[in-house]
């Protein structure tokens, strides 16, 4: 232990420089880990926050919300089916907005108030009611474009503005931020932006459904499925996994991280590869006079702890302070449970890398400090 | 009472062709309070007893007794405990832990034996003083001369309070005046502990600081100063 941190204490060129060649694989590890994150939020708060444990789809639609098209009268169907606690509908319009003149993409999502599929989360104002007509609930990313509780929105191609009557959070789609408006009154802005829709009776795109205590979710679904016919229904999970996009973007993060995480630990054990070779007369005397190989693999072990915790502060530092500046355009979120699980990997590398080198200390002969040639 | 038994020791290195014979039939006895010089010329195996003297190095055949200890019965494990409790080395050479303190370089004695680190600390401060290194106690090796290296490293053997000094050429690297002054220092503090020491020399010079000499002579000792 003394010896340990006495040679980082008197050392410490070397050391900052392999503290910093960790604080730096850390940065950019943190940061792609929370545009990972921002990107999985801002993609399926849609699907996440709600209450619906499967979403059914027609068979065409290849999980699609934007390919699917479900009759409304079938949600009648699907209720019936045994094990559903209840179902919604859900209908999606890509469309784009203006706030004084600006223009964004927006999208205006119909649903059942009240029924299961709807955002959880209401953190201001009100829900429309069951059929009100031209008001909605807007996701808490729209105040950033100036939209408040009585705002009217108005889509381009549409003459009738919608009035946002409440917030919810967390519930954006695909990265644009949503509009929540009834079933009905989706389908009249989609009739009117989309005039090639028109006609064919009431559509919905998916029914998200809620399963009854003891069911299992993948029973229903297959229920479903049998009962309709021409649908494919899938668990929320897989409907998250479905989205455009997102299990590509997942994994590939993923793959980037733990890409470095092995840089970390190739790092790591080069360096005490490099170290251990330079002090061999030295632990070759520490042996001589005693030193068991616990205490000095101990050692090592204390050394790599301390290079990665501190790597790791500076460079979750170091991400925060990018953070800083980065614009808010980029969908960046740091998350704890991220930074916990991430820490630890840097640990478990480190501590990795430099077992590496124990076989190495293991071997020097203590014998070879004598004779003056040490 | 005897503090050291070497008893009939052979040392090869290698085997076959290229075999060394670097020990042969090896008898020595030490009783506590004896310190003796082993004289030799290079390549005699001195550096070789005192390995296997210290548990450095398995001998071929014989054995190791120091105190009431077999040295050669025990596991590789038991014998670096061993060498941390109750042996004392002095390296020739840059031997001290670069990174620490001559202070430190004691006291770090206190992670590697059994000893209380109170106890290391206080004769620590003791040593250091009687070494005439008081003033010098927070400066790396680097910044130490050569005698002064050698007496931090006659601190290090002596601070876990072992039965046996083993020292390899002291004075080495040292001038003669210097050599002389760190040989005697040696001398006094393994005295006045009441310890067993054996010192490797090529200086005949040195000789008169100990009780008793061994010659050493391809492998084989002989008594007396000859
Ligand atoms: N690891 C080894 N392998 C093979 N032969 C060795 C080894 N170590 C020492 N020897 C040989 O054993 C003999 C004794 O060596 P040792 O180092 O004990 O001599 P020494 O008396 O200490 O010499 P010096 O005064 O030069 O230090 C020499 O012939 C040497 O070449
Ligand atoms: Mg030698």
């Amino acid at each position: 232990m003394q010896l340990a941190i006495a040679e980082i204490r008197r050392r410490r060129g070397r050391w900052a420089s392999i503290i910093g060649a960790v604080a730096f694989i850390v940065f950019l590890v943190l940061i792609l880990a929370a545009l990972a994150d921002g990107l999985f939020i801002g993609s399926t708060g849609a699907f996440r926050n709600s209450d619906a444990d499967a979403y059914v789809y027609s068979a065409d639609g290849r999980r699609s919300l934007v390919r699917s098209a479900l009759p409304v009268e079938d949600l009648e169907s699907v209720t019936s089916v045994e094990g559903v606690a209840d179902a919604g509908a859900l209908g999606i319009l890509l469309a784009t907005a203006a706030t004084d003149g600006d223009l964004f993409d927006i999208a205006v999502i119909g649903h059942l108030p009240g029924r299961v599929g709807e955002p959880t989360a209401l953190t201001a104002g009100r829900r429309p009611a069951t059929g009100e007509q031209f008001v909605g609930l807007a996701d808490m990313s729209l105040r950033d474009k100036g939209i408040e509780l009585g705002s009217l929105v108005l889509l381009t191609g549409s003459a009738q503005p919608v009035e946002v009557v409440g917030f919810v959070s967390d519930a954006r789609y695909l990265l644009a931020d949503t509009l929540w408006v009834t079933l009905e009154t989706w389908e009249s802005l989609r009739f009117e932006i989309r005039p090639e829709t028109v006609g064919g009776g009431s559509v919905a795109q998916a029914f998200p459904i809620a399963v009854s205590g003891g069911a299992g979710v993948e029973a229903v679904t297959a229920a479903i499925d049998a009962a309709l016919g021409t649908t494919e229904t899938v668990t929320i999970d897989e409907a998250i996994l479905s989205l455009p996009g997102v299990e590509q973007q997942a994994s590939t993060f993923t793959a980037i991280i733990v890409v470095s995480f092995v840089v970390v630990g190739i790092v790591i054990a080069l360096f005490f590869a490099l170290i251990t070779l330079e002090k061999r007369g030295q632990l070759a005397i520490l042996k001589a006079i005693g030193s068991s190989n616990y205490l000095l693999l101990r050692g090592v072990l204390i050394q790599a702890l301390i290079a990665t915790v501190a790597g790791y502060v500076l460079g979750f530092a170091l991400s925060r302070l990018l953070a800083l500046v980065l614009p808010p355009a980029v969908p960046v979120e740091f998350l704890a449970g991220t930074a916990r699980t991430l820490f630890l990997a840097t640990i478990v590398m480190g501590a990795l890398g430099a077992v590496l080198s124990f076989r190495r200390i293991i071997r020097i002969d203590p014998a070879s400090a004598l004779g003056g040639e040490a | 009472m005897t503090a050291l038994t070497v008893n009939d020791v052979t040392k090869v290195y290698g085997s076959g062709h290229t075999a060394v014979r670097a020990l042969c039939h090896a008898d020595l006895e030490l009783s506590d309070n004896e310190f003796l010089a082993l004289l030799g010329p290079s390549g005699s195996g001195k550096t070789t007893l005192l390995s296997v003297i210290g548990g450095l190095l398995s001998p071929t055949e014989g054995s190791v007794t120091i105190g009431d200890t077999a040295l050669t019965e025990l596991s590789k494990k038991e014998q670096t405990r061993f060498r941390a409790n109750r042996v004392g080395f002095v390296f020739q050479g840059f031997n001290l832990v670069p990174f620490l303190t001559a202070r430190e370089n004691l006291t770090v004695m206190a992670s590697i034996s059994d000893a209380p680190r109170s106890e290391i600390e206080d004769r620590t401060d003791q040593l250091l003083e009687e070494l005439g290194l008081a003033d010098r106690h927070d400066n790396l090796p680097e910044e130490l001369s050569g005698g002064e290296r050698q007496r931090v490293a006659i601190g290090r053997a002596l601070v876990s309070d072992p039965d046996l000094i083993l020292v390899d050429e002291p004075t080495a690297s040292l001038d003669t005046e210097l050599g002389t002054q760190v040989v005697q220092l040696l001398a006094s503090e393994i005295k006045s502990r009441g310890k067993a020491g054996i010192m490797v020399t090529h200086d005949l010079r040195m000789v008169e600081y100990t009780d008793r000499t061994v010659r050493i002579l391809d492998g084989e000792l002989l008594d007396g100063p000859g």
